[in-house]
C-alpha cells in the first residue's frame, strides 16, 4: 500500500516546493530532527554510542579493537527485522565504511607502534621480514539498528558510528615494534583514537574557521538530503523522501568538502524523471555549507559526555 | 541536540559503588574488564579489642559470625611496648615467606586483600602458603578486605602505576586501622597496639613516615628478637641491596630476552621451549627436549646454560653449526672443578674457571676427531626462562667455604646440594659454625647476571649429617614426598569404631549390593612382614572341568568416599612410599594395615573379580562384585612356595594354590608369546639387625614361582577391569599406558652390542625386542643378559596413568605387558589410581553412582598428572633409600671386593654396575689401581674401549672392584667409592 494517498502526496510536495518551503514538522531546510545521543554506554567496549530519533529509530554502536599486523576495520550492521545479509544492511555497511575510511586509516596508521619508524622499515625490507613486524589495531565496528527504522537509517547509523569512533580509546602498546604486542593494562593509559581537543592529534593542523580541528581530526559523516525542485532538505522524513525528486547520501568532512555522493532514490517525484546536474551541484554546495554547524553539534555531544 | 548521558556521581565516596577498569590480553585480543565494586562498612577489623566491630559483624550464609583473629594482647617488643599488629606489603611475603612461617615470630598479622591479590598474581605457591598461614589458628593471620571497605578503598590516580596505587592502599589501610582502633578503645584504659607497616621499599617507607604511619623494614624488625640470627638467615637474599647489585656493572651471563620476544621467537620457530635437564654425569651439560627435534638439544657450558637450573622451563636458541658438538664423553663433577672457588667474592667473577674451560676444549677436540662417525649434534643456548621450577634443596655446607675466623659474623658460604645436577648455592649466614656438618634445607632466591652461582637462603636444619633421621627426611624432601602426619580433618573421616570395626550382620544397609564370599577358601601371598594386604586369591575346580578363580582386592572405597578430606589427602599423596626402614602411607594406618587390609582369619570387605577359566587358561567369563571375604591364611612368597611343593599337603587350600600356579604359568606363557617384555631392574633387599634395625647385609632379591603367580593374576585382574571401565566410561576411564619407545632411543645400545658382542637388537616391536633380548646371552657370563635388560629398560619410556578421553584407542597399549588396555586396580591401599579405578568399576556394575568429580576429564587429567609425578618420585626415593642403606651396610662391613660390569665408558672414566649391591658408580681414571697420575687415557669411541696405559677396559666387560663407603675429605660428604682392582 502506498504510503501517501494522491491528495496527501500532492499537498506535501506543493508545500515543500512553495517559497519559503514548509516542511510538515516546520523544520528549516537544513535542520535535523532532534537527536538524542549517549556515549560510553557499553562498559566492555572500547567506544560506544547510542543515538535515537523521536520517531523511535534507535541505533547502538560498539567498537572493539584487536591487535593485528594490518591496521584495518570492519563494519557490520544488524537491522532489527531484517536478515543480516539483507541488501539494506550490506549497502549501509559499505556506505559507512566508505565514509570513514580515509580518516580512520590515517589515524590507525599513527596509532599502535606503526608510527615508530618500523612501518617504513618493513616497507623497505619488502617481504623479507621473517621475525617481527610492527603491530597496529584492527577495529570491529558493530552497529545495531534497534527498532525497525521508520525512515532510512543511513544518516542515523553514520552519526552513531562517528560518535562511537570519537569515543574510542585504544590500549597503549608498550612493546617494541619487532616483538609480540604487549599493551599497558591500565585503562587510564589508553589513548583516544581521535583527539578530544583541538590540535591534540599531533598533526600540524590546518585550522578551519576557528574551530581548532582539521579535517583529519574527526571522521566524516554521511547525511541524507532530499531535493524537491530547487529546495534541498536535510534529514528527510519518510514522507518527504517519497515526494522528493531524489534522495542522496552525501559524506562530508569537517571542512565541508564532500567526499562522496550516492543516489538512494531518484526521480520518483520529479515531473520528467532523472536529476539534473544543477540539483547535484546544489546538494553538494548546501551540504558543504551546513557541515560546520553539524560538526559543531557533534563536538558538543562529545564534550558533554566527558 | 541533547544528551541523555547519566550524571556522573562521585562514586568513590557516596554511593558505596566504585568502578575498576583494566585491560587483559588473550591471544592478541584485547579484553576490557569492568568491575563494579560495592563498598561496605561492615567488614570487621577482627581485633578482639574492638567492641563496635564485634557488635556489627555480619554473619555468613549459615548464620555464623567468623571468630575474630587478632589478639587483644599482641606480642610486645622493645620497640612496641604496647604490642603491635603487623601489616606487611607484598614483597615481604614474596621474599620472606620462610621467616613469616617461623613459629617464634610474626603473630597478629593483617594480610591486606591488595597484598593477597598481588601475591596471587606473582606466585601461586607462595599464595597457597600464605593461605595456609591464614588458616592456622596459632599464627593469627587475618585477611582484611581493604579493597571492599569504604574507608580503605583507594582509587588509582591518573598516571599512577598499579604498584604505587597498591602501596598507597596499604598505607591507607594502616592509617584506618590506627584510627579505628583508637576510636574503639577510646574511654577505656586499654592501650592501643601499634599498627606497624612492614616493607622493604624505601620510597614506600618514606611516604609512610611522612604520613605518620609506624613502619619498619624487615631486617630492623627481626633484629629485636632473641633468635635474630636464625631469622635473619631465613630472609631471602634477593631482598638485599637490590640497588647496590644493579649498580655493579660486571655481567657474567647474557641477559634474558623479553617475554614477548621469546613468544615471537617460539611462534616463528626460531626459538624452542622445553624443560631443562642436566646430565647426572656432567654438570656442565644439559639437554632439552623440544617438539621440533627428535633428539634432545644439547646445552654445553655455563654461559650457554645461562643460569638455568634443572627442571626449569626454558627457551633456547640453536647455536651456529660450527659450534655443534657430540654429547660429552667425559665425567665432570662440580665439586672437583670448582673446589677452589671462593664463596665470599665481591669482585667480578669469570663464569668458567680456567679448569672448566680446559675441560670443555678437550671435549671439543675430541668431538672433532670423532666427527667422522658420530656426527656432531645441534647445540643450543638458553635465552630465557619461562618458569623457574625452584624448590627446596637439601644439602650441606661446604666446610672449605667457611671461614673459621669469622665466628658469629655474617659470612657467605656454599651449600652443596645432594642432587648433583643442582649447582652450588651461595647462602649468607650468621650461624656458619652451627650449621656446618648438618643436613640443611635451603631455597634459591635469585640468580643474577653478576653471580656465578645462584644465591639462596637458609630455611631449616634437619639434623646432623648421616644420622638416620636427617638423611631420611632429606630424602623425602628431595623427592617431594608428603611425610607430615595426617591432619585431624583426615583422621575424622575414619570409621568411629576404630580397630573394632567388623563386617556388619547381613541385614545392615552396608550389605546392599554386596555378595557373601566368606565361604570361599581364600588366601593372600605377599612379601614377608607385609601389613597392608591389598589382594587375596582363591581357585576351585568347577563341575564342568573349568576353574573358578577369584582375585579379591581390599575395598578401600568403602571407607574413602570421594570429596572428603581423607580423599583429598590421598589424592595429594598419590602413593605410599616405601623406604628401607619406613613406610609413608597414602591412607591412615587404621585403614591401611587393619580395616582395609585383607588380614587372615578375619572378615573383610573386598572388591572381587571372579573368572571362569579353562584348564588351558582361556577366559570364559568374568564378573565383578563388592563382597565380604574371610582370608584363611596369609603366606609369604617362600611359605607359599614350600606349601605348594610339599606333596603331603593335600588340603583344599593348597590344591587351590596349585591350580593357581598352573594357570599362572600358562597365562605367563601366553603373555610372553604376545610379546611381553621381561625387564630387569636391579633389586636388592637390606637385611637389618632385628633390634637396632641397622643394616648388616645386602641380598639380591630372590624371585620364586609364587611371585609370578600373584603377578599374573593381578595383571589379569587389571586388564579385565580396564576393559570394563573403558566400556562404561569411554571418555573418563582411569587407565595406564606404556608408550612404544622411539627406535632412536635404542640406537646407542644397538651399536654397542653390535660392536662389542656381535649381537643385534631388534626393536621394531615389543615381541621382536623380547626375542632378541632373550638371544643376548654370553655363555660365560650369566649376568650379561640381565645387564642388557637393565640397559634396555633405560631406553624405554616410563608407563603413565591417563584418562581415556585424552588418547586414541591404539595409544592405550601397554608396551611392556603387550596388553591393549591396562589399568591399576589391585593395590588401592597404596596407590590412588586404583582407588579411582575402584570407584569407576563400582559405578560400572551399578553398585553406586560415580561421584560427578570423576566424570570431568580435566579433573581426571589433573589427578593423573599428579599421581604420575608422585609415582616416579616414590620410586626415586625408594631407590635412594636403598642406596643409602647399602652405604650403611658397607660402613658396617668395612669394604667389599665384588664383581662389576662396565656399563658406560667415558674418556676419563667408566661407570660400573655392581650386581651384588644393585648399585652403579663412577670410576675415574685417576682412581684406578695401578694407574699413575698423568698417564694418558685414550677412548676408542668406535670400539667403546678405554685404554689406560696397558689396561684396556671395554664396555660390558667384567671387572673386579673394591666397594667401600668413603668420607670425602673436601666436602665432608659420605659416598660409596668404587675402585678398580687388578
Amino acid at each position: 500500500m502506498p504510503l501517501l494517498s494522491p491528495p496527501e502526496y500532492s499537498y506535501l510536495r506543493t508545500s515543500l516546493l512553495s517559497e519559503p518551503p514548509i516542511r510538515p514538522d516546520l523544520r528549516s531546510l537544513t535542520a535535523f530532527r532532534p537527536l538524542a545521543a549517549e556515549l560510553t554506554l557499553l562498559p566492555t567496549t572500547h567506544g560506544s554510542s547510542r543515538l535515537f530519533l523521536p520517531d523511535g529509530s534507535e541505533c547502538i554502536v560498539g567498537i572493539k579493537p584487536e591487535l593485528s599486523a594490518h591496521p584495518s576495520f570492519e563494519v557490520s550492521i544488524e537491522i532489527a527485522g531484517l536478515r543480516d545479509d539483507d541488501p539494506m544492511a550490506v549497502l549501509l555497511a559499505g556506505m559507512v565504511a566508505d565514509t570513514i575510511r580515509a580518516q580512520v586509516h590515517e589515524r590507525l596508521r599513527t596509532s599502535g607502534n606503526w608510527s615508530s619508524g618500523a612501518a617504513e622499515g618493513m616497507e623497505t625490507a619488502g617481504g623479507a621480514q621473517t621475525r617481527g613486524r610492527p603491530w597496529g589495531w584492527k577495529l570491529y565496528i558493530d552497529v545495531v539498528v534497534v527498532s525497525p527504522p521508520a525512515s532510512h537509517p543511513g544518516g542515523l547509523v553514520s552519526l552513531a558510528v562517528h560518535l562511537a569512533l570519537r569515543d574510542l580509546r585504544l590500549p597503549k602498546l608498550v612493546s617494541a615494534p619487532e616483538e609480540d604486542p604487549v599493551f599497558d593494562d591500565d585503562y587510564e593509559a589508553c589513548e583516544w583514537l581521535f583527539p578530544r581537543e583541538a590540535g591534540a592529534g599531533g598533526i600540524p593542523a590546518v585550522r578551519e574557521g576557528g574551530k581548532g580541528m582539521n579535517k583529519a581530526d574527526t571522521p566524516a559523516v554521511t547525511v541524507l538530503v532530499a531535493a524537491v525542485g530547487d529546495n534541498v532538505l536535510f534529514d528527510p522524513t519518510r514522507e518527504e523522501m517519497v515526494v522528493a525528486d531524489c534522495v542522496a547520501a552525501v559524506s562530508v568532512t569537517r571542512d565541508g568538502s564532500v567526499g562522496g555522493l550516492r543516489m538512494l532514490e531518484t526521480g520518483s517525484g520529479g515531473e520528467n524523471g532523472g536529476v539534473g546536474r544543477k540539483v547535484v551541484n546544489r546538494i553538494v554546495k548546501e551540504v558543504g555549507v551546513a557541515a560546520g554547524g553539524l560538526f559543531e553539534s557533534l563536538d558538543q555531544i562529545v564534550r558533554t559526555s566527558i | 541536540m541533547t544528551s541523555l548521558k547519566r550524571a556522573i556521581v562521585d562514586t568513590s565516596t557516596d554511593s558505596g559503588l566504585a568502578n575498576k577498569v583494566f585491560l587483559r590480553s588473550s591471544r592478541g585480543k584485547c579484553v576490557k574488564v569492568v568491575r563494579e565494586i560495592y563498598l561496605r562498612q561492615d567488614i570487621p577489623c577482627s581485633s578482639h579489642l574492638c567492641v563496635p566491630c564485634t557488635a556489627d559483624a555480619v554473619p555468613d550464609a549459615n548464620g555464623r559470625v567468623k571468630p575474630f583473629i587478632l589478639s587483644a594482647t599482641p606480642p610486645k617488643t622493645s620497640a612496641y611496648p604496647n604490642g603491635h599488629y603487623l601489616v606487611p606489603d607484598t614483597n615481604i611475603f614474596l621474599y620472606c615467606m620462610d621467616v613469616m612461617e617461623h613459629k617464634s615470630a610474626f603473630h597478629d598479622v593483617v594480610v591486606l586483600q591488595t597484598v593477597l591479590d598481588e601475591l596471587r598474581n606473582r606466585s601461586l605457591p607462595l599464595y597457597n602458603r600464605l593461605r595456609g598461614l591464614t588458616n592456622s589458628e596459632d599464627k593469627r593471620f587475618y585477611v582484611f578486605h581493604n579493597d571492599f571497605r569504604k574507608e580503605t578503598y583507594v582509587k588509582r590516580y591518573p598516571g599512577e602505576s598499579i604498584n604505587d596505587r597498591n602501596d598507597r592502599a596499604i598505607r591507607a589501610a594502616c592509617r584506618w586501622y590506627t584510627s579505628h582502633l583508637q576510636e574503639a578503645v577510646a574511654g577505656s584504659k586499654t592501650k592501643v597496639p601499634m599498627i606497624v607497616m612492614l616493607s622493604d621499599d624505601k620510597a614506600n617507607l618514606n611516604l609512610a613516615r611522612n604520613d605518620g604511619i609506624e613502619c619498619t623494614n624487615i631486617r630492623d624488625y627481626v633484629k629485636g628478637f632473641d633468635n635474630a640470627d636464625e631469622l635473619l638467615d631465613m630472609i631471602s637474599a634477593s631482598l638485599e641491596d637490590q640497588e647496590a647489585r644493579a649498580g655493579r656493572g660486571d655481567m657474567l651471563y647474557p641477559e634474558y630476552y623479553s617475554m614477548s620476544k621469546m613468544q615471537t621467537g617460539i611462534r616463528s620457530g626460531t626459538m624452542h621451549q622445553g624443560t631443562f635437564n642436566v646430565s647426572p654425569y656432567n654438570f656442565l651439560e644439559g639437554t632439552i627436549h623440544v617438539p621440533a627435534f627428535d633428539r634432545p638439544l644439547i646445552v654445553l657450558g655455563r654461559e650457554n646454560i645461562n643460569r638455568a637450573v634443572t627442571g626449569d622451563l626454558v627457551v633456547v636458541e640453536l647455536l651456529p653449526k660450527d659450534q655443534w658438538k657430540q654429547p660429552s664423553s667425559k665425567i665432570v663433577e662440580e665439586e672437583a672443578l670448582g673446589k677452589n672457588d671462593n664463596a665470599e667474592t665481591e669482585g667480578p667473577e669469570v663464569i668458567e674457571t680456567e679448569q672448566e674451560r680446559r675441560a670443555l676444549i678437550d671435549e671439543a677436540k675430541r668431538s672433532q676427531q670423532g666427527s667422522a662417525e658420530g656426527r656432531p649434534q645441534p647445540t643450543a643456548k638458553v635465552v630465557g626462562i619461562i618458569k623457574r621450577n625452584w624448590r627446596y634443596y637439601v644439602g650441606h655446607i661446604d666446610p672449605s667455604s667457611v671461614a673459621k675466623s669469622k665466628g658469629r659474623g655474617q659470612q657467605t658460604v656454599f651449600l652443596l646440594p645432594m642432587d648433583k645436577r643442582i649447582p652450588k648455592i651461595r647462602i649468607r649466614t650468621r650461624q656458619a659454625s652451627e650449621i656446618t656438618g648438618k643436613r640443611i634445607v635451603v631455597s634459591i632466591d635469585t640468580w643474577d647476571r653478576t653471580s656465578r652461582y645462584p644465591v639462596g637462603h637458609y630455611v631449616r636444619s634437619l639434623g646432623e649429617l648421616e644420622t638416620k633421621g636427617a638423611e631420611t627426611e632429606a630424602l623425602l624432601l628431595e623427592y617431594d614426598v608428603q611425610y607430615r602426619p595426617f591432619p585431624k580433618a583426615v583422621l575424622d573421616c575414619l570409621p568411629r569404631e576404630g580397630h573394632d570395626w567388623v563386617v556388619p550382620p547381613m541385614d545392615d544397609p552396608r550389605w546392599k549390593g554386596r555378595v557373601d564370599y566368606r565361604d570361599k577358601l581364600i588366601c593372600s601371598i605377599d612379601p614377608p612382614g607385609c601389613q597392608d594386604i591389598d589382594d587375596a586369591l582363591h581357585a576351585t575346580l568347577l563341575p564342568n572341568g573349568n576353574y573358578e578363580v577369584g582375585v579379591h582386592i581390599a575395598d578401600v572405597t568403602h571407607f574413602v568416599k570421594p570429596n572428603t578430606p581423607m580423599d583429598d589427602e590421598a589424592t595429594a599423596r598419590g602413593t605410599t612410599v616405601y623406604l628401607v626402614d619406613k613406610r609413608i602411607d597414602m591412607l591412615p594406618m587404621l585403614l591401611g594395615t587393619d580395616l582395609c587390609s585383607l588380614k587372615p582369619y578375619v572378615e573383610r570387605f573386598a572388591f572381587s573379580t571372579i573368572w571362569e577359566i579353562t584348564p588351558d587358561a582361556d577366559i570364559i567369563s568374568v564378573k565383578f562384585n563388592k563382597s565380604a571375604i574371610k582370608s584363611r591364611e596369609a603366606f609369604s612368597y617362600e611359605q607359599a612356595q614350600l606349601r605348594i611343593d610339599d606333596k603331603s599337603q593335600q588340603d583344599e587350600l593348597t590344591q587351590g594354590m596349585r591350580i593357581l600356579l598352573q594357570l599362572s604359568k600358562k597365562l605367563k606363557q601366553k603373555r610372553m608369546d604376545a610379546g611381553a617384555l621381561n625387564l630387569a631392574s636391579p633389586e636388592v633387599r637390606i637385611e637389618a639387625d632385628s633390634e637396632t634395625s641397622d643394616p648388616i647385609d645386602v641380598k639380591t632379591k630372590q624371585l620364586l614361582e609364587t611371585n609370578s603367580l600373584v603377578e599374573e593374576f593381578m595383571l589379569l585382574a587389571n586388564i579385565s577391569v580396564a576393559t570394563k571401565i573403558y566400556d562404561a566410561f569411554p571418555q573418563t576411564a582411569m587407565l595406564r599406558r606404556h608408550g612404544a619407545p622411539p627406535a632412536t632411543n635404542f640406537e646407542d645400545l644397538q651399536k654397542q652390542l653390535q660392536v662389542r658382542k656381535g649381537l643385534s637388537l631388534r626393536v621394531d616391536s615389543s615381541k621382536a625386542l623380547a626375542d632378541s633380548l632373550d638371544e643376548c646371552v654370553d655363555s660365560k657370563e650369566p649376568f650379561f643378559n640381565t645387564l642388557v635388560r637393565i640397559l634396555a629398560t633405560r631406553c624405554m619410556l616410563s608407563a603413565e596413568y591417563f584418562c581415556s578421553g585424552t588418547q586414541a584407542y591404539p595409544e592405550f597399549r601397554h608396551y611392556g605387558l603387550a596388553s591393549e588396555i591396562y589399568t591399576h586396580f589391585t593395590s588401592p591401599i597404596r596407590r590412588y589410581a586404583d582407588v579411582v579405578a575402584h570407584r569407576q568399576l563400582a559405578a560400572a556394575i551399578d553398585y553406586e553412582p560415580l561421584h560427578p568429580m570423576f566424570h570431568s576429564k580435566s579433573k581426571l587429567e589433573a589427578i593423573c598428572k599428579n599421581i604420575n609425578v608422585r609415582h616416579r618420585n616414590a620410586q626415586f626415593a625408594g631407590r635412594a633409600s636403598v642406596e643409602y642403606y647399602v652405604g650403611q651396610a658397607l660402613k658396617a662391613r668395612g669394604m667389599a671386593q665384588e664383581e662389576a660390569f662396565v656399563m658406560k665408558v667415558f674418556s676419563n672414566g667408566i661407570v660400573v654396575f655392581v650386581p651384588r649391591f644393585g648399585i652403579e658408580g663412577v670410576v675415574k681414571v685417576g682412581e684406578m689401581m695401578g694407574v699413575q697420575n698423568g698417564e694418558k687415557a685414550e677412548l676408542d669411541e668406535e670400539k667403546f674401549v678405554l685404554s689406560v696405559g696397558e689396561r684396556r677396559l671395554g664396555l660390558f666387560e667384567k671387572v673386579k672392584v673394591e666397594v667401600k663407603d668413603e668420607l670425602e675429605e673436601a666436602s665432608g660428604k659420605r659416598k660409596i667409592a668404587i675402585k678398580l682392582l687388578d
